[in-house]
């Protein structure tokens, strides 16, 4: 039956989750902005919380640590729902910082999906090996291939028990931090997609070094790296889900399936970052806006809102659907796209708009908003541009069935 | 006869100025964006060039050069880039203030000085904006009170460009507040004349290559030959404001220009799925319909323009121009940005910058809205008030 209450669990969580946001995260998020820096009092603090971006392995169904199986009162598990839920408030209290927080990230899904048991065991367990904040990290992007995944030029050579791998990595979010990354290298171009492989390397492996750090237009708390493999000598036990793992499947396809689930997650931050610059700058101008205003000015600041409100309502929607979707183990690409494309570029348009309805105060930093204006704009390019994602509505609307599009 | 061809004399200006915008602007951006300013060598062949005086008629020593000249040259140094070009030196703005309103022993007396040998370092400051103002003139709290010969001035002035540093301020204050409008006098404050402060150095999403500050003026002493008397506040600050709506619009283009160009070069020789990224149709839409607004604000600018130096009622012309080069650039630049991806995101590219440049535009010379509020008025025929 349809429905659109959040159930008692994702209520707690949500309400959690934005205490946390508004006591813990705002209060630091603009000095973390100016430094490039977290706090590593509070990175400690939040890998002791146990708190993460998504949800544990062991909630999302793998092996590792974790809180156990949450589910609503069909009996299924709304874990993605629930994520989302909180993905959101946590955006809201400031993306840069969130993404930012110890956990495997980006790298789970794949570790998780491809991942023999005792890989997900090991590598999970690196990173809740003690108190100390650990990261793990998805390293598919390179210089010369973003949204053309199937691009990517980095190799692996087989030799013996290893694998030898060559290539540079770019725009790693935690990839400089992180214990180890997923790193999707080819053992053969010719092969396309079936000669993608995906390694966990660990950091100290001789032959891995990171490059520059990324000076960024926003999400600057947030550590971009380059990462440079020069023979660098794996070994095969560190090759995501083992060698006969890919004689069934391509790589690739397991990096797009951790798309299905990331799409959303970055959907709901988006449709937060939107949410707190509308909330801030409405407050704001209910603050300073003295009633003596001309009406015709007054209208169009009231469209400006009300078109605000509405878009983030959509795009919150369509995030929800998308987890929905998840949740009951239906094919979601379609809506996942929808969702990320969407959520991304309405985000952008309102903290456009909120800036501009703040006048001049909007750009000075004393307000948060010239940040997040600064933050939202990656959200239309990374896991993703929101050109990839129209190709994938498109394709998946006119049923063709290519795999050229991520 | 409708022309879309700058004359010869132009052409050679523009030429002249595309280079140094190429060589001392573009190339240095990030530089001038770090320290907040260009570099003294940079103002020094600006000056030489002329550049710094261009729109200043030639009886008070400039080039004399008019509205559409000037319109052109700033775009071209903006499409080197528009924050390098907004710290350069000249008059500026003060500088049209004082045309608009000062006699012509006031214009002789301040603006000579800037077309000097030497004085390429010289800046002008117009200081109209306080916070809690908008672009309401009535809530002006600055005062002016007359004492013998003097005006002292007391209050604070919000997001003003060269604030603080400049060589001339033209401060607009309140002498009598039952006077409405012609209550209020303009005074040009000259260098070394204590009092001046600078409360706070503004840090803004963008334009910070150029000095923002807020500056509170403490009894700052003005002698009265300096309260600028040729013209009524209110007929000429009309004049005043639509030269400088045409320059920001103008600026505002040469940004847009400057990000549609680099998003076409790197669509060009990015690739992905096999071909340039340009040639796939989604890209090759948003560059077209990118290109498109780029046109149609830049034509709208140099009919504004042209429209100012026919002596033409230019308003309409003018808001049009304004609200489209606006409007235009941030759309334009955040598309530029998503063109280059994940490297338009990161500072090795100077798209994300102009991105910051072209909001923050938007908003430091009153709002789009505002603007749209007058072209209302006037294709409905309604009169308004200066603002």
């Amino acid at each position: 039956m349809i429905n659109f209450e959040l159930s008692e669990a994702q209520k707690n969580i949500k309400q959690m989750v934005h205490f946390f946001a508004e006591s813990q995260i705002r209060p630091i998020a603009m000095e973390a902005d100016k430094t490039g820096e977290v706090p590593r009092d509070f990175l400690k603090m939040v890998a002791k919380m146990g708190i993460s971006m998504g949800p544990s392995p062991k909630e999302a169904g793998g092996e590792g640590e974790g809180v156990g199986e949450t589910k609503d009162r069909k009996g299924v598990s709304q874990v993605h729902r629930i994520t989302i839920v909180a993905a959101e408030e946590i955006a809201w209290g400031d993306a840069g910082i969130v993404l930012s927080f110890p956990g495997p990230g980006l790298g789970e899904p794949p570790v998780r999906i491809m991942g023999t048991p005792d890989q997900q065991k090991r590598f999970f367990g690196i990173l809740t090996k003690d108190d100390e904040p650990h990261w793990g990290a998805f390293a598919l992007t390179e210089p010369g291939a973003g949204s053309d995944v199937a691009a990517i030029a980095a190799t692996a050579k087989k030799d013996g028990n290893h694998y030898i791998i060559n290539g540079a990595k770019q725009f790693i979010t935690n990839g400089a931090r992180a214990d180890w990354n997923v790193v999707f290298a080819t053992i053969d171009k010719k092969l396309g997609r079936a000669g993608h492989r995906a390694f966990v390397i660990e950091k100290g492996t001789p032959g891995f070094r990171v490059g520059k750090i990324e000076e960024k237009m926003g999400l600057r708390a947030s550590e971009t790296a380059e990462l440079v493999f020069e023979d660098c000598k794996v070994h095969k036990d560190n090759l995501l889900g083992g060698e006969e793992y890919y004689e069934k499947k391509a790589g690739f396809k397991g990096a797009m399936g951790t798309f299905d689930a990331s799409r959303p997650m970055v959907a709901a931050m988006a449709t937060g970052i939107a949410r707190a610059a509308y909330e801030y700058s409405l407050n704001w101008v209910k603050e300073n806006y003295p009633l003596s205003r001309p009406i015709p000015k007054y209208q169009t600041i009231k469209d400006i809102f009300a078109t605000m409100a509405r878009k983030i309502e959509a795009a919150r929607l369509l995030t929800w659907k998308a987890a929905y979707m998840l949740d009951m183990k239906q094919p979601n690409a379609k809506e996942a796209s929808m969702a990320k494309a969407y959520a991304a570029q309405i985000a952008m348009e309102t903290c456009i708009n909120a800036i501009q309805v703040m006048g001049g105060h909007g750009c000075l930093n004393d307000h948060p908003v010239e940040k997040w204006f600064r933050d939202i704009k990656v959200f239309d390019i990374f896991e993703g541009t929101g050109q990839v994602q129209r190709i994938v509505i498109s394709r998946r609307l006119m049923e063709i069935s290519g795999e050229s599009a991520a | 006869m409708v022309d879309f061809s700058p004359t010869e004399e132009e052409q050679a200006i523009i030429d002249q100025v595309r280079k140094f915008a190429q060589t001392e602007l573009r190339q240095k951006l990030r530089d001038y964006e770090k320290n907040g300013s260009v570099a003294e060598n940079t103002l020094r062949k600006y000056h030489e060039m002329g550049l710094s005086t261009i729109d200043i008629p030639q009886e008070y020593g400039g080039m004399g050069l008019g509205m559409r000249t000037a319109a052109l040259v700033q775009e071209e140094l903006s499409f080197g880039d528009v924050g390098a070009a907004m710290a350069l030196s000249g008059p500026g703005f003060a500088g049209y203030a004082i045309l608009a309103l000062g006699s012509e022993n006031q214009k002789k007396r301040f603006l000579e000085p800037f077309s000097q040998p030497g004085a390429y370092a010289k800046f002008g400051s117009l200081c109209i904006y306080e916070e809690k103002m908008d672009s309401d003139m009535s809530a002006m709290e600055t005062t002016a009170k007359k004492e013998n010969n003097y005006y002292i001035l007391n209050g604070k002035k919000f997001m003003i460009h060269y604030g603080g540093t400049a060589d001339i301020h033209v401060v607009f204050a309140v002498i009598d507040r039952s006077k409405g409008m012609d209550g209020i006098g303009a005074f040009v404050i000259e260098k070394g004349v204590p009092g001046i402060k600078i409360t706070r150095k503004l840090e803004l999403l963008g334009l910070n290559t150029c000095s923002i500050t807020e500056i509170a003026l403490e009894n700052v002493k003005v002698p009265s030959e300096n309260l600028l008397n040729g013209t009524p506040l209110k007929k000429g600050m009309q004049g005043m404001y639509e030269r400088i709506r045409v320059i920001h619009a103008a600026r505002a283009v040469g940004l847009g220009k400057a990000a549609l160009d680099y998003a076409v070069e790197y669509s060009k020789v990015r690739e992905a799925f096999g071909k340039p990224i340009g040639q796939h149709q989604g890209l090759s839409f948003m560059l077209a319909d990118m290109a498109t607004e780029v046109d149609a604000a830049r034509w709208l600018v140099w009919k504004a323009a042209w429209h100012l130096d026919q002596g033409e009622p230019a308003s309409l012309a003018v808001s049009m121009s304004f609200v489209q080069a606006n409007e235009m650039a941030m759309t334009v630049a955040n598309n530029a940005v998503q063109i280059l991806g994940g490297h338009g995101y990161i500072q090795d590219h100077p798209v994300e910058k102009w991105m910051r440049d072209a909001k923050t535009m938007g908003l430091v010379i009153g709002t789009t809205q505002g603007q749209n509020q007058r072209i209302f008025n006037d294709i409905a025929g309604i009169y308004t008030d200066v603002s």
